[in-house]
């Protein structure tokens, strides 16, 4: 039994101290999909919290079947989608996404124009499209991981990203006209 | 190779899925096809910038709020269970003292019968009075006897009597029921 598993299943056990461990080990997952679905800071913490206390109370249903990060998310993803029905939450664009960390200049690569620029393209895509391109590339999931979290089949996971990858390219050339030009060649 | 297959295997290459056939036949795709060349340079800048936007480190201490709301619910779950547990163990004792009382209700007028028999039958005999003495020991004894078995018998057939119960009813449901579902059929023959 690896170190998580054992954590897990103290976890499961009711063991709090464990059940920290996994917080501490997935907030930060957790925390990026809640606010890149409800789109702002406070609802994204208050939806951090209820998301690790749905994954406590639903602890004794997980199998080891799929990869925890895996199954945490897809708990995440579902309460996000209820709680934007529910609250019926505005989804205003993230416009200061990042800009918090542009203390650390030699950390990124970009700056905070691009940035906005991104999110702002991002945020435009159809939602089925934003998902997926918030999940591949900022969350940094595998395509299984994304099949298994939206319940689709991985080709059409797979179909989507490249498609949203498109729509995205299209709107970077046109927003930016020779901005591809100016960052040197691939 | 045809642009359409072309553009697969650029979102492959880009996802570091491609092998090295497969990149071989998009290089000489794309030297030989200037839009595709354009397209897959503008489509792999898309994804690197895309790939650089990092993910928001998550509010410090979270994991102690969770932690502390957990507690807080298990808390609060534990209080409630423990006043449901008051209201039914209430609710419990006053029915069993209502069926205690009725229990004991066979042995007082028993005692009571057995008392004034001694009251009234009074001998000068002393045999006579000490028969009489056995006598009532005798009835009071057996009355206690029974309102013992009679408590007995409450505690444990209450719980047949509520299944009895609920099948009698159920039989009865059923009964009616499929007497009902009869005469419709009856009428509808007609």
């Amino acid at each position: 039994m690896t170190d998580e598993a054992l954590v897990i299943k103290r976890a499961q056990e009711g063991d709090l101290k464990a059940f920290e461990e996994l917080v501490v080990k997935y907030k930060k997952l957790v925390y990026n999909m809640c606010f890149r679905m409800l789109k702002d800071r406070y609802d994204a913490e208050d939806g951090t919290q209820e998301a690790f206390i749905k994954i406590y109370r639903g602890l004794r249903a997980y199998n080891g079947r799929s990869k925890f990060s895996t199954w945490a998310l897809k708990i995440t993803s579902n309460m996000c989608i209820d709680l934007i029905r529910k609250r019926k939450i505005q989804t205003v664009p993230i416009e200061d996404y990042n800009i918090k960390d542009d203390s650390s200049p030699e950390k990124h690569f970009i700056d905070s124009e691009t940035k906005k620029d991104i999110n702002k393209a991002v945020n435009e895509l159809p939602e089925k499209y934003r998902t997926v391109i918030i999940y591949y590339h900022f969350m940094n999931l595998s395509y299984a991981e994304i099949s298994d979290i939206l319940g689709e089949p991985m080709s059409i996971v797979k179909n989507r990203i490249y498609r949203a990858r498109l729509m995205l390219k299209n709107k970077f050339s046109e927003r930016k006209g020779g901005y591809y030009e100016l960052r040197g060649s691939v | 190779m045809n642009c359409e297959a072309a553009y697969e295997l650029m979102m492959k290459c880009i996802d570091n899925e491609i092998d090295c056939d497969e990149k071989w036949l998009l290089e000489k795709h794309l030297d030989s096809c200037p839009d595709c060349s354009l397209e897959f340079k503008s489509l792999r800048e898309t994804v690197k910038l895309l790939d650089e936007v990092e993910m928001e480190e998550a509010p410090e201490g979270i994991e102690k709020k969770v932690i502390s709301r957990i507690m807080q619910e298990d808390e609060m779950k534990a209080q409630n269970k423990e006043r449901i547990m008051k209201v039914a163990a209430c609710f419990a004792l006053i029915l069993g003292w209502f069926e205690i009382a009725y229990a004991f209700m066979y042995a007082s007028v028993l005692n009571l019968a057995a008392g004034y028999f001694r009251v009234f039958i009074h001998s000068t005999d002393r045999f006579e009075n000490i028969l009489m003495e056995i006598w009532y020991a005798a009835i009071s004894l057996s009355a206690k006897l029974i309102s013992l078995g009679r408590i007995a018998e409450l505690v444990i057939n209450d719980f047949t009597n509520m299944y009895g119960t609920v099948i009698f009813a159920g039989a009865l449901l059923v009964f009616a029921g499929l007497y009902m579902l009869n005469s419709v059929r009856k009428m509808v023959r007609r």
